[in-house]
């Protein structure tokens, strides 16, 4: 038969015994903390303060897609040294327009390598689903998340491009500058090279 | 008294967290993944190396306006969808999973392509980039997260991309 405990052994399996519980009720928290912290990521997004929205280095975009309902604009290049090559397309019309891209597209195509945005709309905008168009910077050779967005173009001078993303709740006022959004329409005739 | 193992408890619970802190949707490996419907898909943007897709249709009743350019240069292709292009989109619209690649391999070379299935109802479209196969290993490979998928993709699908409007195409390619 073993003999009993002292005093100070048995303190001393008491404090190990505690030590051992305190770590495991910590790793506990800590999971269930992280738990709780992914699920309210994904079920309650929080509206975006005033500020930048992303910024993309412009040599990594090989692609430029802008579809509305009356036009769809796709830009590419085969790499960051050679100058984009633009294809349009109008829904209802035969044939393709095809130039490369000229001053007028670097600056728009710049401008949207970054965006900086205002405050949510208090009251969004319900536009019906044919007045949005999409956007997305297209990134071949990096497998990380796209930037992709939908917007309003301003019907009157003055007001901004509205913008809204698919996993950040609200609408927001771009500081795009709409006339440059106005020339995409245009096809080559507004951001192709001149002859 | 019952003595409790401490050790097995930690590691349970640490298991556990690691568990949680995996944020990528998983992966159904067995499974078929279905990103979206085909027949709902009104816009298809593919994107490699050397040749690039673009096409889209008003409804979904509309063949699709398809455009494939080369980097080899000369006039964008321009016709109306066919049978080969609807194969393209049910074939990248739903990926059957079979297993994790065991071996990893370079996530940017001209065998990658991405593949953008837009049905209009979101901002975005689905993106997935799948590397056709080589003549190594035959299958077709997709990154997800940071993970790589070997998947069920017909191979004639791939030459049907290579192949341009001449494939998928409904009519004879029209350059400009």
């Amino acid at each position: 038969m073993a003999a009993p405990l002292k005093r100070w052994q048995r303190h001393m399996r008491l404090a190990g015994w505690s030590i051992i519980g305190l770590f495991a009720a910590g790793v506990a928290a800590l999971a269930l903390k992280l738990s709780y912290d992914i699920v309210t990521y994904v079920d309650e997004p929080e509206l975006m303060e005033p500020g930048q929205s992303y910024g993309v280095a412009d040599y990594i975009v090989s692609e430029v897609l802008f579809t509305a309902a009356d036009v769809k604009f796709y830009a590419y290049r085969w790499s960051s040294e050679q100058p984009f090559r633009i294809v349009v397309l109008r829904p209802g019309q035969d044939g393709v327009e095809e130039c490369v891209a000229g001053e007028a597209f670097d600056r728009w195509f710049f401008q949207t390598t970054e965006m900086y945005h205002g405050a949510a709309l208090e009251y969004p905008v319900a536009a019906k689903p044919e007045d949005w168009a999409v956007f997305e910077l297209i990134k071949y050779e990096t497998p990380v998340e796209e930037n992709d967005m939908r917007m309003l173009l301003p019907t009157r001078p003055g007001e901004p491009i509205i913008v809204e993303w698919a996993h950040i709740p609200g609408q927001y006022p771009s500081e795009w500058d709409p006339e440059l959004f106005a020339l995409v329409k245009q096809g080559c005739a507004g951001l192709g090279a001149r002859p | 008294m019952t003595c409790v193992r401490p050790i097995p408890f930690l590691l349970a619970l640490c298991a556990a967290l690691a568990g949680c802190i995996d944020e990528c949707t998983p992966v159904p490996v067995g499974e078929r993944l279905t990103l979206i419907e085909a027949e709902e898909v009104l816009q298809v943007v593919v994107s490699g190396a050397n040749l690039k897709l673009f096409a889209y249709r008003q409804t979904v009743v509309d063949p699709f306006d398809v455009v494939v350019v080369r980097s080899g240069g000369g006039p964008a292709e321009h016709c109306r969808s066919g049978p080969g292009f609807t194969r393209l989109v049910e074939a990248s619209s739903a990926l059957p999973v079979i297993r994790q690649a065991k071996t990893t391999v370079e996530e940017v070379s001209p065998e990658w392509f991405i593949i953008e299935l837009w049905d209009g109802s979101k901002q975005s479209g689905i993106e997935q980039r799948l590397r056709r196969p080589t003549s190594r290993d035959g299958g077709t490979l997709m990154q997800w997260c940071y993970k790589q998928y070997v998947v069920e993709f017909d191979p004639a699908v791939w030459d049907s991309v290579s192949s341009g409007c001449r494939a998928l195409g409904a009519a004879p390619a029209v350059a400009g």
